[in-house]
């Protein structure tokens, strides 16, 4: 049995791990456009992330913040429009927003900490300029509040905090950047499908889910919605970028590298809540950046879905 | 898979409000193999539900399914009892697994509530076939429920919770016996709780759920969405997920019978009553839309 719904990778990983039919009744619920009852979330977002790749092909990994309602759904939901609010020019030179460009792929996620709910919208990029980004929705979907800390945004963050940072960039996982890996909570990644189409997709576990061995991130696969849009894509294309945010509220550390997929690990401490299954990220360069805007989020809880 | 045309080619009562159907392609050709503890899931009029397959085998041409009619269901089971017939046909959407069977278990026992009875059919049969050791129980609420037994197997029957013991019954079992059990929440719930107590671990306790249960006290619910304002008022027969949707409210699901927690909602105010097979730990604020229900007549959800 055939379908268009998935590419062959993610195929190759459902049938893998048992979990085509589920990926089948659960791929019903995509869509070619935004569901209506999800442009009000859309409205009321403060931040999102974008996947997209670079000219040479590096995919990366970036947050996007804004005063609710700097995403909007447009062309009768077919749309999805983006402000660009960069009072500090720091989006110019952000990977991949800094160099994106009409007719690109690209992936946005929505993603609400506060009430656990996100939005999927792959697509491509319609037209982008200075300050507005036109993406149009190639597939959006809902997915599940799982693995999500609950947060609130915190709003006494003051614009007078604000350093005009320099991006600090390097290859080598040690310092402060190992730390801010293994003390994170919450990570997204880009990656991209065999006709270059890109995703972003979020990460989430305990602190110190992501555990640092050498040069290469160890990353568990928990229990999901059976798609393996990640994992599909890894299986096809290993090119792929993480963002985390930090909880200053003003930098992310963004990381490009490669990723391979292991199944039937051997997982003493099982760190991945019985899948057997993990993502080896091999670093190749990191690099701290400033948000176009601050947003701090205060942790309310961690999700009880965590292993 | 794309959807496959199944026709109804049998359909006989089996205990009381109990049906059993068999299916096959229109076709006649043969089905996607199935495993025990397998259910499929069917389009029925526009819903879709979800049944266990009482038997699993390899090169299926027909699957066999058994079928409540539940207190205050609108739609899929009266639909199955009163209206569909042989000759009828039906779409067959996946055939899914998520209750399967541990192939390394010294011992297992099988545990039914009524219908959920259906899916430890097709376990103890393989388990018979391959001469493994197990034991197969069923708790009905009384004997003209009971599920008939199949001839080459053993079964014990328990009339009423009341008559069966189930820390007694676990704790007989010998050491390192994986449980599957499937039925009403309060016994999923029940046994749960005393293999916990036992000191068994988790990956030896398997609880399989089949979407709602609706209950013959259930009330009408007045929900308010605290995040998007509306106030819906939902019978009991629908799922709140379904009055949701019903009503444009932008929620996840995956699964629709309580397994996956992909529906899983903040409750503001009120008391849900839980039927989903997620841990005590997992529902603490929150509920599942698609299973559960709560404590009429006010609900107040973060959505």
């Amino acid at each position: 049995m055939d379908d268009t719904l998935f590419h062959p990778g993610e195929r190759m990983v459902q049938e893998r791990t048992g979990e085509r039919a589920i990926a089948l009744l659960n791929g019903r619920n995509i869509s070619a456009h935004i569901p209506a009852a999800a442009s009000n979330f859309v409205a009321q977002q403060r931040w999102c992330v974008i996947g997209a790749a670079d000219e040479g092909g590096s995919v990366s990994a970036s947050l996007l913040t804004g005063e609710p309602g700097f995403v909007q759904t447009v062309d009768e939901l077919a749309g999805l429009r983006m402000a660009l609010d960069d009072p500090h020019d720091h989006l110019r030179v952000a990977a991949p927003i800094g160099t994106l460009e009409a007719g690109q792929s690209i992936a946005v996620l929505l993603i609400d900490l506060q009430t656990r709910r996100r939005l999927r919208v792959n697509g491509h990029v319609a037209s982008v300029s200075a300050n507005l980004l036109d993406v149009t929705v190639g597939q959006a979907f809902p997915v599940c509040p799982r693995y999500i800390q609950k947060r609130e945004p915190e709003f006494d963050s003051p614009d007078t905090a604000w350093p005009p940072a320099l991006p600090v960039a390097g290859s080598a996982l040690d310092g402060a950047v190992a730390k801010w890996i293994t003390a994170a909570d919450t990570l997204f990644i880009a990656s991209l499908g065999p006709s270059g189409e890109a995703d972003v997709s979020h990460r989430g576990g305990r602190p110190g889910f992501v555990q640092i061995v050498g040069n290469v991130l160890r990353i568990p696969d928990y229990n999901g919605n059976s798609m393996f849009n990640t994992l599909g894509n890894l299986a096809v294309d290993s090119r792929c970028g993480l963002v985390m945010p930090n909880e200053d509220g003003v930098h992310q550390l963004q990381l490009n590298g490669r990723a391979r997929v292991c199944f039937d690990v051997l997982d003493e401490a099982e760190s991945t809540g019985g899948t057997r299954r993990w993502i080896e990220f091999t670093l190749e360069s990191w690099r701290i950046s400033p948000l176009n805007r601050p947003l701090r989020w205060r942790l309310i809880e961690a999700s009880p879905f965590n292993p | 898979m794309e959807p496959l045309e199944l026709i109804v080619v049998g359909k006989e009562m089996v205990a009381a409000d109990t049906v059993k159907l068999r299916l096959q392609r229109v076709d006649g050709g043969s089905l996607p193999v199935s495993q025990p503890g397998a259910h499929v899931v069917l389009d029925l009029d526009g819903r879709v539900r979800r049944f266990s397959l009482l038997d699993a085998d390899s090169a299926p041409t027909h699957y066999e399914i058994g079928v409540l009619r539940t207190a205050n269901s609108l739609g899929g089971t009266h639909f199955v009892h009163d209206r569909l017939m042989v000759g009828d046909r039906l779409s067959l959407l996946a055939v899914a697994n998520e209750f399967a069977l541990d192939t390394g278990a010294p011992h297992v026992l099988l545990l039914g509530g009524g219908i959920g009875i259906t899916p430890l059919l097709s376990m103890a049969l393989r388990l018979s076939a391959q001469e493994r050791s197990f034991a197969l129980h069923q708790v009905v609420r009384d004997s003209s429920r009971q599920w008939p037994k199949p001839p080459s197997l053993q079964m014990s029957v328990h009339i009423g919770r009341a008559g069966l013991d189930l820390r007694k019954l676990l704790a007989e079992q010998p050491a390192g016996a994986h449980v599957y059990v499937c039925g009403p929440t309060s016994l999923t719930d029940a046994v749960r709780t005393a293999s916990r107590g036992l000191g068994w671990e988790t990956h030896r306790i398997h609880a399989e759920s089949f979407g709602m249960a609706a209950d013959a006290t259930d009330a009408p619910l007045r929900v308010t969405l605290t995040q998007s304002g509306l106030t819906l008022d939902v019978a009991p027969g629908t799922s709140l997920l379904d009055a949701l949707l019903a009503a444009g409210v932008w929620t996840s699901y995956e699964c629709r019978r309580g397994v996956c927690g992909s529906c899983l909602t903040e409750v503001v105010r009120g008391q849900p009553i839980h039927r989903d097979t997620l841990s005590p730990g997992l529902r603490v604020g929150g509920m599942c839309t698609c299973v559960s229900w709560a404590v009429g007549p006010e609900l107040e959800l973060s959505l």
